[in-house]
């Protein structure tokens, strides 16, 4: 992060608004990005990115090191999707690893040949490795910070998460 | 990735801005209020 977004930070931390309408503003397009590949509709995209700034500036405190608000930031607006994706009841166990089950009901050919709809059917660290990886063009080792994980169980969960995307596209991605 | 495309062609809402704003708004209110 450059040394003005990191005064930003600085200045946010300390109450000023200002720096914090600035520091969102200049991370719009990825936070809105980020947050319609969870959701994959505008108003809940634009629901989410408002609930992740609330819950950003509510605990900016905890942000120690400036340097790092976007991963700090990311993690927020995972959790803000995660605790809204528990709300609607699609949400199982984080831990589990098992191979996922497609939503087969109700879903045409076209739609599960589409990647978000492929990418909306991956539970939640499959889906933010993917997210992650092939748009916020992350590395392994930044989605390991960021879930706050073993980078090679991240490997681990990359490749699972792969597999299940060609089971749904019925395709090679790769 | 295939339709690695489609990811980048997600459109920025016009509102987007205002929304921010808003929500910053908003967030620092409520931090005042605690």
């Amino acid at each position: 992060m450059d040394g003005g977004k990191t005064e930003l930070v600085k200045l946010a931390k300390h109450g000023n608004q200002a720096a914090f309408e600035a520091l969102f503003l200049g991370e719009k397009e990825y936070l809105y990005k980020m947050a319609f590949l969870y959701t994959k509709n505008k108003e809940d995209a634009m629901d989410l990115v408002q609930e992740c700034i609330l819950r950003c500036i509510q605990s900016i405190g905890s942000l120690k090191n400036p340097e790092v608000f976007r991963t700090w930031m990311t993690r927020i607006l995972i959790n803000c999707a995660k605790a809204e994706w528990k709300k609607r009841k699609y949400y199982t166990d984080m831990e589990e690893v098992e191979v996922f089950a497609a939503k087969k009901e109700g879903v045409s050919e076209e739609e599960k040949m589409d990647l978000y709809h492929a990418i909306d059917c991956l539970k939640f660290p499959y889906k933010t490795i993917i997210i992650q990886r092939y748009f916020a063009e992350a590395k392994m080792e930044e989605i390991a910070q960021l879930l706050g994980m073993p980078l090679n169980t991240v490997k681990v969960y990359h490749s699972r998460a792969k597999e299940q995307l060609r089971f749904i596209l019925k395709e090679e991605l790769v | 990735m295939k339709n690695e495309k489609n990811l980048s062609e997600i459109s920025i809402p016009e509102e987007l801005d205002s929304v921010i704003i808003n929500a910053v708004r908003e967030g620092y209110n409520m931090k005042k209020r605690k």
